[in-house]
């Protein structure tokens, strides 16, 4: 394993995906920071897409026939965002724009470098053992290592690792890697999931560069990096990380989209949410909320046309349908696959393990090490800022978080998803799909509150420029 | 042995510690603190089933050549009241569920030995030792001057060597406090899961001080903060844009954040350290020393396997018995490991990596006679 043909196959893919979001014209409309971290994740859904095409035109599954389909899926999306898309606007970022005073610079500075020095521990930490973790050797990265000596992806690979409908991003991303190694190696692959984690921080970053001043911006950057469960999973392939980074890319484009009214915006959201639902099964309820989310904010802003705001939901439901379409057609070409059976009972049976559940989960989260202090900060800047629930902010950011918990306790209530819940295998990881997202809500909150206190003139004025860009 | 025998060998050995440290020799200087890691700190003396005692940079190895090998020093003059806790650093490959620290008072007659029991969890893999505290004040026997010491260590058969890093003695003051509590926090087992994650991904082990747990004390931080500033806001509408309330709510939720996280960056450091001992060499093999918990070469096998057997053979590993958890993780490894080899429970071609007859039956044909291994298919 070198440095070199480890970073290459990740460098690939971050080019791929700049450039295509540079023709969407991101980079004229965001921060860097959001321009590059979604350009790693646009890049990598590209290139998982790709991969899996040459095996279904009975082509061998290899670096060469990977390479083209890889290539001709960007030529698609690019000519697909021309013809959808046109010309588009180039608004500049927007976001609070005084110059901070020095004592900030000076925070700011030493936050960061902090955050490079705690970046690299854990970058060096990932890459410095092998994967191990039960889910990737049991079945991910079994599955691409299966895929890597088999040159195809065989349907007995799919019916002996793991289970028949398992969607196979991750395992054909670890493929893409191992094709830049020459051969198969334990480590090698894993430079994804730093790579999914420094994207999450820039997104972060970049989104929380347009409500509030670079310290406070730094401050919610920091609170993800802190959260220890998002760290551990840095460090091993699983699936949860990569589907908090497609969650976090959902949710931030369409709030952007909300904002700014670029369909450019849309398409990077159904783009992500396409990837969300190729890594993980879960992925379907971050694409499901999203398209609810953006079906109400086309409700709400009145003004809007009714044709451009179905516009907007066909180019978000787009990818992420195909895939699921895709798949489910496979899978009904394919193997019985499990699925949770609803368990009949009493109402009464039902209020009480909804209670039990709640219950738990609540003690989960709030009092377990995984989560630093984030869920009693989500609830309590939801409290003080309870007025603002329905503002476009609080739609994207943190309604997203209450569903998908809301989902998840609802299926554990009244299936047998409750007994893997208080065994302790889903709920932490479900929760880490929405961590960085309540960060956000949490840090833009700790913003408002400041500027209310410091400044109410400004913080209305903020409040009204907020209002203001509603297309309503 | 068994462990009647262990225990047995045990008891002899407390009784009999006052007679063995009672003929070692008076060693010069009174110290009551030794780190044997600096080779100018006069050494221990070997009493006991003790094969050899070295000085190395990691401490005093103790080679064991029986059940119970021994460390003693003699000619000391600690003083108890001065001395509340011991603190040891010992580095052992297996957990030793018995071992002693004895003392005895001046004077050194038979009868005025005491000695204390504890346990020593196995060391933090890549090889860190732990930190054993010992009270020893509310001891009988822990009075006066403290004349000679000796600590022991029940091994049973395992004669694997035992490394001694330090021995202390420490008063009852404010560090001994900080530094006893930081030990019996447990970051040294929270860092070795972080490095070696096993149910670790579904969530981290929690850091806990006194029953307490870290999380839990910190949301209750976290909500009294909320509640105080609403009620202050509620009391007076003017505090609504009190830049200085606003300040202290947001600065001490900031520090309960900043607190929690900077603990939690110093386990992941530690984790870091941990997992750079055993992985740092960057040997592939080495990746998985930690896999082979019986010392099979399960690795290598499979290695040697690969190239030997055509792709998609299935094969059956003949395991040693084990009802844990870690059975179960092993197999899931090894069938990622053996890849292209498939593993399957009901192969013909069963790999036998210890010469286990229990998994072979009387007709078996020996295919393959490796390094370490064999493969033998099932009739």
């Amino acid at each position: 394993m070198s440095v070199l043909m480890v970073s290459l196959p990740i460098a690939v893919a971050l080019g791929l995906g700049v450039a295509l979001l540079y023709r969407i014209g991101l980079h004229g409309r965001a921060h860097p920071s959001l321009w590059l971290g979604a350009g790693y994740g646009v890049g990598l859904a590209m290139v998982s897409f790709g991969v899996a095409l040459p095996p279904l035109v009975r082509l061998p599954l290899t670096v060469g026939w990977g390479g083209l389909f890889v290539a001709l899926t960007w030529c698609g999306l690019w000519l697909v965002s021309e013809r959808l898309l046109g010309c588009m606007k180039q608004a500049p970022p927007a976001g609070p724009s005084s110059k901070p005073p020095r004592w900030e610079n000076v925070v700011w500075g030493t936050g960061l470098v902090l955050l490079v020095v705690k970046a690299g521990f854990i970058g060096v930490s990932a890459m410095d053992k092998p994967v191990m973790g039960w889910d990737a050797v049991a079945i991910h990265s079994l599955r691409a290592k299966a895929m890597f000596y088999d040159q195809t992806i065989a349907r007995s690979t799919l019916e002996w690792i793991g289970a028949f409908d398992y969607p196979l991003g991750i395992p054909l991303l670890e493929l893409w890697v191992t094709w830049f190694q020459g051969g198969w190696d334990d480590t090698a692959f894993k430079i994804l999931f730093p790579g999914f984690l420094f994207a999450v921080l820039g997104m972060v970053y970049g989104v929380l560069r347009e409500f509030v001043r670079p310290l406070t911006a730094l401050a919610g950057v920091w609170l993800v990096a802190s959260l220890p469960l998002l760290v551990q999973h840095t460090t091993d392939a699983y699936l949860d990380l990569p589907l908090a980074y497609t969650t976090l890319g959902v949710s931030i484009f369409l709030w952007r989209h909300t904002r700014t009214g670029e369909m450019g915006d849309v398409f990077i959201a159904s783009l992500m949410a396409a990837f969300g639902v190729w890594i993980k099964r879960e992925g379907v309820v971050a694409a499901g909320v999203g398209l609810v989310l953006l079906a109400l904010w086309a409700v709400m802003a009145r003004s809007r046309t009714r044709r451009e705001a179905l516009r907007a939901l066909a180019i978000f439901a787009g990818m992420p349908g195909l895939v699921v379409t895709a798949w489910a057609v496979f899978r009904w070409a394919g193997a019985e696959t499990p699925s949770l059976s609803f368990q009949p009972t009493s109402l009464a049976d039902l209020v009480s393990r909804s209670i039990a559940v709640v219950v738990y989960a609540a003690r989960e989260l709030w009092t377990s090490s995984n989560w630093n202090v984030l869920w009693p900060l989500f609830a309590g800047f939801w409290a003080l800022h309870a007025r603002k629930s329905l503002s476009s902010e609080s739609l994207f950011f943190a309604w997203p978080v209450v569903i998908t918990f809301g989902t998840l306790l609802a299926v554990s209530a009244s299936t047998e998803m409750g007994e893997y819940l208080k065994q302790g295998t889903t709920l932490h990881r479900m929760a880490l799909h929405v961590a960085p997202l309540a960060a956000v809500f949490v840090a833009v909150r700790v913003g408002d509150t400041w500027a209310q206190a410091t400044d109410p003139l400004r913080g209305r004025d903020r409040e009204g420029r907020r209002d203001r860009a509603r297309p309503g | 042995m068994s462990w009647n025998m262990a225990r047995l060998c045990g008891t002899l050995l407390g009784w009999s510690l006052p007679l063995l440290v009672s003929v070692a020799p008076a060693d010069a200087g009174a110290p009551r603190e030794w780190d044997f890691r600096d080779h100018a700190t006069p050494s221990w003396s070997a009493a006991g089933d003790v094969a050899s005692l070295r000085r190395t940079p990691e401490g005093l190895v103790v080679a064991p050549s029986g059940p119970a090998p021994a460390i003693r020093v003699s000619g000391l003059t600690i003083s108890a009241a001065d001395s509340a806790y011991a603190l040891l650093r010992i580095q052992s490959p297996t957990p030793i569920t018995e071992a002693y620290l004895a003392w005895s008072n001046r004077g050194g007659q038979r009868d005025t030995w005491s000695s204390r029991r504890f346990a020593i969890p196995r060391e933090i893999r890549g090889g860190s030792p732990r930190s054993i505290w010992i009270r020893l004040d509310n001891m009988p026997g822990w009075s006066g001057t403290i004349e000679s010491l000796a600590v022991a260590f029940v091994v049973g058969e395992d004669v694997s060597p035992v490394v001694v890093e330090s021995i202390s003695f420490l008063p009852d003051g404010f560090w001994s406090q900080v530094h006893r509590l930081a030990d019996g926090i447990g970051l040294d087992d929270l860092a070795e899961d972080r490095a070696f994650p096993r149910w670790s991904l579904n969530t981290v082990g929690q850091i806990s001080v006194g029953g307490r747990t870290v999380g839990g004390a910190a949301t209750a931080i976290v909500c009294l903060g909320f509640a105080v500033f609403v009620v202050a806001r509620l009391v007076s509408v003017r505090l609504v844009h009190s830049r200085r309330l606003t300040g202290v709510f947001l600065g001490a939720l900031g520090s309960v954040a900043v607190l929690v996280g900077a603990l939690d960056a110093y386990v992941g450091y530690k984790a870091f350290w941990v997992q750079w001992a055993v992985f740092g060499s960057r040997n592939p093999l080495a990746y998985y020393t930690h896999l082979d918990q019986d010392r099979l070469g399960l690795v290598a096998a499979a290695a040697d396997l690969r190239g030997r057997l055509p792709s998609a053979t299935e094969l059956s590993i003949c395991l040693p018995d084990h009802a844990d958890a870690a059975r179960f993780l092993w197999w899931w490894r090894l069938r990622y490991e053996f890849y292209p080899l498939r593993l399957s429970p009901d192969a013909a071609f069963i790999l036998d990596l210890d010469d286990r007859s229990a998994c072979r039956g009387p007709d078996d044909q020996l295919v393959l006679d490796g390094n370490g291994y064999r493969v033998v298919r099932h009739r």
